[in-house]
C-alpha cells in the first residue's frame, strides 16, 4: 500500500448464500448421480434391469450417469467452493448477487434440462458433451455469466495477490470455456436435433481433446484450486511450497492440453498426433505428482490428526488417489499399454478412481469443513463422517480393483491368438460371460460408496438443522490501492503479474491455445494431404435415418467402430478402419468401451432378418448376450419426412447429396424401406415394419464397413 | 500415413521452435520462481488463505 487513501477500512459482506445453496445443491445431485452410476452398474450385471423400457436402458441413461457425476455433482461442488473460497481470498463480495442467482438457478435448469432430454434419447452422441445444442446455449450463457461475475469480484478485490487456487480458478473458466464451445458447434436441423460440423477423424480429436481436458479443466484444475485452499485450512498450517504451487500450475495449464490423443491410440487418427498425445501424457505425471506431493506435505507434522480428524482423512485419500490416477493415466497413455487397456473395463476403473477418489472424496472433505463453518455450527457427528469415509473407501477399493481384474481378464482374452493363428476365443460373449461375477462386485462396491455418501446426505442435514440463526458477519479490510504502471518498469514483474487478472487470463488462455491449436489443426486441414485411398458414399436416406437412432440409442456407450490395427482384432473384426470410413459421419461413432463387440464391419455379415431378431431380443441369437432389448423399434414409427431436411444440413455440413437426392429423399428412404421390410416379410415378419424405426437402423448397420456403398 | 503426412510437412522447423520454446519457458519458469530474492513474497502468499482468520479482519 503506497498512497494513504487507500488504507481507509472499509467494511464489506461476503454472500455466503448463494455459497449455501451450491453445497445443498452438491448433495442432493451427488446423490442422483451415484444412484444412476449404481443402476447402470447393475444393468451391466443383468440385463433384465433395463426393463424393456426405452427411457431406462443403458445407452440412455449411462450419458445421464456421466453428466450427472461431472457436471451436476462436481459442478454444484466447485461453484461452492470457488465462491466461498474466492470471496474469502480476494476479501470481497461476490461482484453481483444477482450474477451469483442466474449462475445457480441456470445451472440447476440445465441440469433438470439434461435429466429430461437424455433418457428421451434428445443426445450429439459426443461424450461428456451429449446435450443438444439449446442446452449448449444456455451452458454457454451461465458459463459467461459466471466469468463475469467472477472477474467482476476480482476487480473490486481488496487483497492485491492473488493466491494460487484463484489461478486454478481462472484457468478453469478460460479453458471450459473455450473446450464447451469449440467441441458443441453444431448445425441445428431441428430444435432437438444437431449435426456437429466435424465429422470423423475430424470430430474425434476435437472430440478428446474435449473430454480429455473436461477432466483436466473441470475435474483436475478447479480441485487443485480448492486443494490449495482447503487442505491449508484444514492442516491449519501453510502449503507446504509455494513455489512449488506456481511450478504446479505453469507445467499442468501447458502440457494437459496436449494429452486428449491418448484416448484415439491406434485409431485412424494421424499417427504423429497420436505420438504428441502419448508424449505429452506421460510428461503429465511430473506435474500432477508435483501437486500432488505439494497437498500431502502440507499435512507435515499432524499427521496424527489425520486418525482422528474425518477431514484431513478424506483429503489424505484424496490426494492419494489423485496420484494413483494420474500414474496409472500415463501408463495407459503408452501405445503398447492403450492396446491392451483401451475399449475395456481397465479405462472404466482408471476414471472411477479419479472420480470416486479423488473428486467424490475432495467434495466430501470439503462439505464436512465448509457446512459448520457456513452455518456457524458444529458438524453433527464426527462419528458418522469416519464411517462414511470407510465404507466409501472400501466401495471405491471393490469398484476399481474389480475393474482392473476385469479389464485386464478381457483384453488378455481377447488378443489371445493360438500357435495356429487363430483367435483363442473367437466368440465375444465369451470373454463377456468371465466379466459378470467382477460386473456384481463393481455394483457392490458402487452401492456401498452410494451409502456412504447417502450417510453424508444425513449428517450434513442434520448439521444445517441445528445451525443458529445467524445475521452475516462484517468484514473489514482496506480498499486496493491503485496499481502504477510505472512499477511494472522497476522490476518484479511477477507479483505485479498476479496483481493484473486481465494479463494471467490472457497468458493461461495463450498458454492453452498453443497446445490446441498446433494439435488440431493439422488434423481439420487433413483432406489437404490425405488423398482418399477408396470411393466413399454418403449413407442413402434410410441409412442417414438409422444412424440417428444408433445415436438415440446411445449404441456408442456399448460398441466401438474402430478396428485397431493389432493382428487380434483384424483377424476377429476385419479390415482395419480408415478415416475414409467414417468421413460422412457427423459426429463420429468411434466409441470409447466395448462392451459389446466392434461393429465397424459389421454390414454383409448377418442377414436382415438376424438383426430383426436380435434387436428385438439379443438372447435369441446370442443366448448368453447381456444386450438390453429394443422391442421399441418395432413400435416406433420412422421419421421420413424429416430426411430431406437432414440432407440438406448434410450437405451443407459438406456431404456430397445431389440436389436430386435431396428432393426425393423421402421417397427413396420410403422405397428401401419397402425393400427391406418385403424381404423379412418374407421370412414371417409382420409387414407392418416397413415404416418402423427397426427397418431404418437395420439398413444403416448393414452399411457399417461398407463405405463404397450397398449393392 | 506417417510418411504421407510428414512428405508434406511443410514447417520442419516448427518442433525445434516448439522444444526451444517449451524448455525456455521451463527453466526459465524454475529458475524465477527459486531466486532467492523470492522467499519472503512467497512466504507471505502463502498465507493469504488464513488472513481472514487470527483477528485482524473481522471486527
Amino acid at each position: 500500500m503506497t498512497s494513504t487513501e487507500s488504507n481507509k477500512l472499509e467494511t464489506f459482506y461476503y454472500d455466503d448464500g448463494v455459497v449455501k445453496k451450491f453445497l445443498l445443491a452438491t448433495v442432493l445431485w451427488g446423490v442422483v448421480a451415484l444412484l444412476l452410476g449404481v443402476v447402470v452398474a447393475v444393468q451391466l450385471s443383468d440385463w433384465r434391469f433395463n426393463f424393456n423400457t426405452s427411457w431406462l436402458t443403458f445407452g440412455r441413461l449411462r450419458p445421464l450417469h456421466t453428466n450427472a457425476a461431472i457436471f451436476a455433482f462436481a459442478g454444484n461442488a466447485i461453484f461452492a467452493g470457488m465462491y466461498h473460497s474466492s470471496q474469502r481470498l480476494l476479501k470481497a463480495r461476490m461482484f453481483s448477487d444477482l450474477l451469483s442467482q442466474i449462475h445457480f438457478w441456470g445451472w440447476q435448469l440445465i441440469i433438470v434440462a439434461a435429466a429430461i432430454t437424455l433418457p428421451l434419447g434428445i443426445t450429439v452422441s459426443k461424450e461428456y458433451a451429449e446435450l443438444e445444442w439449446p442446452i449448449d446455449l444456455a451452458i454457454t450463457f451461465v458459463w459467461v455469466v459466471f466469468a463475469v461475475n467472477f472477474v467482476g469480484t476480482m476487480i473490486k478485490r481488496r487483497e492485491k495477490h492473488m493466491y494460487v487456487a484463484i489461478w486454478f480458478y481462472i484457468a478453469t473458466i478460460v479453458t471450459v470455456a473455450v473446450l464447451h464451445v469449440v467441441n458443441s458447434i453444431a448445425l441445428p436441423v431441428s430444435f432437438w436435433k444437431s449435426y456437429s460440423v466435424y465429422a470423423g477423424v475430424q470430430d474425434a480429436l476435437v472430440q478428446w481433446w474435449y473430454g480429455h481436458n473436461a477432466v483436466a479443466f473441470f475435474l483436475t484444475t478447479p480441485f487443485l484450486g480448492l486443494m490449495y485452499y482447503y487442505v491449508p485450512k484444514a492442516a491449519g498450517q501453510p502449503v507446504y511450497s509455494y513455489r512449488l504451487s506456481i511450478i504446479h500450475f505453469w507445467s499442468l495449464v501447458f502440457i494437459y492440453i496436449w494429452a486428449g490423443p491418448h484416448h484415439l491410440l491406434y485409431t485412424a487418427l494421424p499417427e504423429w498426433a497420436q505420438t504428441l498425445g502419448m508424449v505429452f501424457s506421460v510428461m503429465l505425471i511430473a506435474p500432477s505428482w508435483g501437486g500432488m506431493i505439494n497437498g500431502l506435505l502440507t499435512i507435515r507434522g499432524v499427521w496424527d490428526r489425520v486418525r482422528k480428524d474425518p477431514i484431513l482423512k478424506f483429503f489424505v485419500a484424496a490426494l492419494t488417489f489423485y496420484g494413483m490416477a494420474t500414474f496409472e493415466g500415463p501408463l495407459l497413455s503408452v501405445k503398447s499399454i492403450s492396446a491392451l487397456g483401451h475399449y475395456t473395463d481397465w479405462i472404466i476403473g482408471h476414471v472411477h478412481g479419479g472420480t470416486l477418489g479423488w473428486n467424490g472424496f475432495m467434495i466430501a472433505a470439503m462439505l464436512y469443513y465448509v457446512v459448520p463453518k457456513i452455518w456457524k455450527t458444529r458438524l453433527y457427528s464426527e462419528r458418522l463422517a469416519n464411517i462414511h469415509f470407510w465404507v466409501g473407501f472400501l466401495g471405491i477399493l471393490m469398484y476399481v480393483v474389480s475393474m482392473w481384474i476385469a479389464g485386464i481378464t478381457q483384453g488378455l482374452m481377447l488378443r489371445s491368438i493360438t500357435p495356429a493363428g487363430q483367435l483363442a476365443y473367437p466368440d465375444f460373449i465369451e470373454t463377456v460371460v468371465r466379466l459378470i461375477p467382477l460386473y456384481w462386485v463393481r455394483a457392490t462396491g458402487g452401492t456401498l460408496y452410494l451409502v456412504g455418501f447417502l450417510i453424508l446426505g444425513y449428517n450434513i442435514l442434520r448439521t444445517v438443522a441445528q445451525a443458529p440463526k445467524s445475521a452475516p458477519e462484517a468484514q473489514t479490510a482496506p480498499a486496493l490501492a491503485k496499481l502504477n504502471p510505472n512499477d511494472l518498469l522497476k522490476g518484479r514483474p511477477h507479483r505485479h503479474l498476479e496483481a493484473m487478472p486481465a494479463v494471467f487470463t490472457v497468458l493461461t488462455l495463450l498458454a492453452v491455445l498453443v497446445g490446441s491449436i498446433i494439435e488440431i489443426m493439422p488434423t481439420l486441414m487433413a483432406h489437404n494431404y490425405v488423398g482418399l485411398t477408396q470411393k466413399t458414399l454418403p449413407y442413402r436416406p434410410l441409412e442417414l435415418l438409422g444412424r440417428d437412432i444408433y445415436v438415440k440409442e446411445g449404441c456408442y456407450t456399448c460398441h466401438s467402430q474402430m478396428v485397431r490395427p493389432l493382428p487380434s482384432e483384424v483377424l476377429r473384426y476385419g479390415k482395419r478402419t480408415t478415416a475414409e470410413d467414417s468421413m460422412y459421419d457427423f459426429p463420429h461413432q468411434w466409441g470409447s468401451k466395448r462392451t459389446g463387440p466392434d461393429l465397424a464391419n459389421l454390414g454383409g455379415k448377418f442377414p436382415d432378418l438376424w438383426h430383426y431378431r436380435h434387436m428385438l431380443d439379443p438372447r435369441e441369437m446370442s443366448p448368453k448376450s447381456i444386450m438390453p432389448a429394443y422391442p421399441w423399434l418395432a413400435i416406433e414409427k420412422v421419421d421420413f419426412k424429416g430426411v430431406t431436411k437432414k440432407m440438406k444440413v448434410m450437405k451443407s455440413l459438406g456431404v456430397p447429396y445431389s440436389e436430386a437426392e435431396i428432393q426425393y429423399g423421402e421417397s427413396l428412404a420410403r422405397d428401401h424401406a419397402k425393400q427391406i421390410a418385403s424381404q423379412l416379410a418374407t421370412q414371417g415378419v409382420p409387414a407392418t415394419v416397413e415404416d418402423r424405426e427397426i427397418v431404418a437402423l437395420i439398413a444403416y448397420l448393414q452399411r457399417l464397413g461398407r463405405a463404397g456403398g450397398v449393392q | 500415413m506417417k510418411s504421407e503426412v510428414l512428405s508434406s510437412f511443410s514447417m520442419p522447423w516448427l518442433s525445434g521452435l516448439g522444444l526451444i520454446l517449451f524448455f525456455t519457458v521451463f527453466v526459465g519458469a524454475i529458475g524465477w520462481v527459486f531466486r532467492r530474492s523470492g522467499r519472503d513474497v512467497y512466504a507471505s502468499m502463502a498465507e493469504l488463505p488464513f488472513s481472514d482468520e487470527n483477528g485482524g479482519n473481522k471486527i
